[in-house]
């Protein structure tokens, strides 16, 4: 029975390219937003007002800042834009800067800022300091015998700052595997009860669970697919080249997508209509997604969010592939595939005794009888 | 006579026709529609659940919080002298605007393990002779190595390093001092992120709810195979799709004001323009939304295809449009460009000027942009709907 279920579920979603496209569209929307953003690279649109002319170490540290997109403008342009929404702040040096600069004295550079949302505030704030101080160090550079001062050496983890962009592309492929597995086999399973199908399925002299272990299996193979669709795109499209090993990276996306198909079955049997159960596959997959650390590392937010995020298997898939995706170290692997493979079994087992129990209590129950 | 004919004969798309029957019709369809909403409480659920979740993720991952931490280690040498100290202090300071840097370890060997798993975002080194060199006017160099596996928390990184060396060079170094910052904001008080955050949320309920109701109402007459009932009905086309939209946006709005409720008394969302034109802006954003989800429908005519097309519409729209972040904060950019045309971004605008201020500057054309596209998607989906009826 295992293996005609699943033909069957395979060949009627390879007849039907709009459910092909159902998992594919997320994640290739969002990377391609995510690629969109990136290449702002974060910039915020400041005008830059230097009522002395001369400042040019202030203006080139903020025009090669990879965190403004300066315009430069008059003071009356600049308040203008500002109240008519133009910009988010005016940064503005003084006529005497250069005489400060030269006796040696602090020179006040103002940032009017539109407060309207508190997170962009704070990041305009936090900017401002970033280019004050290292304007500062370039000032101190040239003047000779300067004294006391500070010189950073910057280490940083990896040669080359991985993009927002290529973060997000790979807890996406993360998140194609969960979602792709969750709604894949929600849709094909609930399908049976919302098309009248199920009592024909039911009657199969076989097993009850062989019949969730096809539709595991039909949706597995199908968020196979689509995984390697969306791993193509993002090859493709945002330049996503995996360091490491590429059979892990392989290993780690099919374990995640196996634990979702089986959740998926549980989903399908359990609520026996597609809307709703696909519903709850996207919920539960962009939950996921958000606080597993595909948006943005797990550790950045709050005390609480962590503690739930590490309580989430695919917060272990996100972590995994990260590290495989930009390095080649395999530290840390064996316990993320320890918790990812313990989960993704007991998910099955799970799946297969309670759709069991739920056939074999209410075969029929919920959807169109 | 074949369906299309039959239908052709009967009924005609034309305002004019909207006389006493149509008005009950369109009733009967609302009411309708709404019972079959009501009797369906695992749809009613969802719809609320998408952005009751989204405001619960959205406020507790991204909003600047005392309760954020950018957890680092700080390696000092054993006999820390006044410099030292002053720069601990410094990189540990809560002043200013969150984010903070919290000091997980001092042990040099376990901040390495630490920043090799990824377990910490930098590693701050002071070298033995620092103190020294600062006593005797020589420059002192720092150690520093920072996580840079994202962009963007990378510049979370460096800017608060930088704002914690700047205040320990205004205390222990003032001479070497040569630029100094001053903020000054526009609004008397900064606009929460929750309450920014909250403010959106009420746009993209009417967002996801208004295209996935109306485009579920609309598929439901394909899936339940009532199409030819609905096509020799003697109800104009625009009367049927209009009654479909208000039902949906009956939905949207009963999700919205649910949602408006909880953001009142468990976010920040204090709205300080006139609550009538909000509710008026509201309304027209809702009808926009509802009048694309009926064009959703009858071009997808399957609800397992409006389902996951309301999700994504809703969350990309919501990101690119404003609901986020200011569109204004990324203007000279691909994404800004975008933006401004796409007509939520005026829906958000909008909003925002109604509920926070500073000034109501625009809003004129924003609703004339909302108001427009929502008369284009409501004929645009009458028009499909009379072609797919023919097509039956």
């Amino acid at each position: 029975m295992t293996w005609p279920l699943v033909r069957k579920d395979m060949l009627l979603w390879l007849r039907v390219p709009q459910s092909i496209m159902v998992t594919l569209l997320i994640p290739i929307i969002i990377m391609t937003v995510a690629m969109l953003a990136d290449t702002v690279q974060q910039q915020l649109s400041v005008a830059v007002v230097d009522e002395s002319g001369s400042a040019e170490v202030i203006t080139n540290e903020i025009e090669a800042s990879p965190y403004f997109n300066p315009l430069p403008a008059t003071g009356h342009e600049a308040e203008a834009w500002l109240h008519q929404d133009g910009i988010v702040a005016v940064i503005s040096i003084p006529a005497d800067y250069s005489e400060s600069v030269a006796a040696r004295e602090p020179v006040i550079i103002e940032m009017n800022i539109r407060n309207r949302d508190e997170d962009l505030t704070r990041n305009m704030i936090m900017r401002l300091y970033y280019i004050i101080f290292k304007a500062n160090q370039r000032l101190l550079a040239d003047i000779p015998d300067v004294g006391s001062h500070l010189i950073i050496r910057e280490r940083p983890l990896l040669p080359k700052t991985i993009s927002d962009a290529l973060y997000l592309a790979t807890g996406l492929l993360v998140f194609t595997a969960l979602y792709g597995g969750l709604a894949n086999t929600a849709l094909l399973t609930a399908r049976e009860w919302d098309e009248l199908a199920i009592k024909e399925v039911l009657l199969a002299p076989r097993p009850y669970y062989e019949f969730v272990f096809a539709k595991i299996l039909a949706g597995w193979l199908e968020t196979v697919i689509s995984i390697i669709a969306v791993f193509f795109f993002a090859f493709l499209v945002i330049e996503l080249r995996p360091v490491g090993n590429l059979w892990l990276i392989a290993g780690f996306l099919l374990l995640t997508s196996l634990f979702g198909a089986a959740i998926g079955a549980l989903f399908g049997c359990a609520i026996r209509r597609i809307i709703p159960a696909v519903m709850l596959s996207i919920l539960i997959s962009v939950i996921s997604w958000f606080i597993g650390g595909g948006f943005g590392p797990v550790m950045f937010t709050g005390e609480a969010a962590q503690q739930i995020a590490w309580m989430l298997p695919p917060t272990y898939a996100i972590a995994a592939l990260q590290q495989l995706m930009h390095t080649s170290r395999l530290a840390g692997l064996d316990y993320y595939a320890l918790i990812i493979g313990f989960s993704t079994v007991i998910a099955i087992l799970i799946s297969l005794f309670a759709c069991n129990q739920l056939l074999l209590r209410r075969p029929l129950g919920q959807g169109k009888e | 006579m074949t369906l299309r004919s039959y239908a052709e004969n009967t009924s005609s798309p034309s305002l004019s026709h909207m006389t006493g029957a149509s008005f009950w019709a369109l009733w009967g369809i609302v009411v309708k529609e709404m019972l079959v909403w009501v009797r369906s409480p695992l749809q009613v659920v969802i719809s609320l659940a998408s952005p009751l979740v989204l405001l619960l993720v959205a406020t507790l991952l991204f909003s600047p919080s005392d309760a954020n931490r950018i957890e680092i280690g700080v390696i000092t040498p054993a006999n820390a002298g006044p410099y030292t100290q002053k720069l601990v202090q410094h990189l540990t300071a809560e002043t200013g605007v969150p984010m903070y840097f919290e000091i997980v370890t001092t042990d040099p060997e376990e901040a390495q393990m630490l920043f090799e798993q990824q377990r910490i975002f930098a590693v701050v080194t002071v070298p033995p002779d620092f103190d020294l060199a600062l006593d005797q006017g020589q420059p002192a160099t720092l150690d520093f190595q920072v996580y840079n596996a994202m962009g963007d928390v990378n510049k979370n990184v460096q800017m608060s390093f930088s704002r914690s060396l700047l205040a320990f060079y205004n205390e222990a170094l003032p001479g070497q001092v040569l630029l100094q910052p001053q903020v000054n904001r526009l609004l008397p008080h900064d606009i929460p992120r929750s309450g920014y955050l909250s403010a959106g949320i009420l746009i993209y309920a009417l967002m996801f709810v208004g295209i996935l109701s109306t485009g579920v109402i609309m598929t439901r007459e394909w899936e339940y195979h009532t199409l030819p009932e609905l096509t020799v009905s003697p109800t104009p086309r625009f009367i049927l799709v209009l009654s479909k939209t208000l039902a949906g946006l009956l939905q949207a709005g009963t999700i919205t004001a649910v949602i408006f409720v909880i953001a009142y008394f468990l976010g920040d969302l204090r709205p300080a323009g006139n609550l009538f034109l909000i509710v008026a802006v509201l309304f027209l954003v809702g009808l926009m939304f509802v009048s694309f989800g009926a064009l959703v429908g009858v071009a997808a005519k399957r609800i397992y295809l409006v389902m996951p097309a309301s999700g994504i519409m809703a969350i990309v729209l919501w990101f690119l449009s404003g609901g986020f972040q200011e569109p204004l904060a990324v203007k000279g950019t691909a994404i800004f460009t975008i933006s401004q045309v796409l007509p939520p971004t005026y829906a958000f605008e909008a909003l925002h000027k109604l509920i926070h201020g500073p000034s109501l500057a625009g809003l004129g054309f924003d609703l004339f942009i909302l108001a427009g596209t929502a008369i284009v998607f409501l004929v645009t989906a009458t028009l499909v709907l009379q072609y797919q009826i023919g097509a039956e």
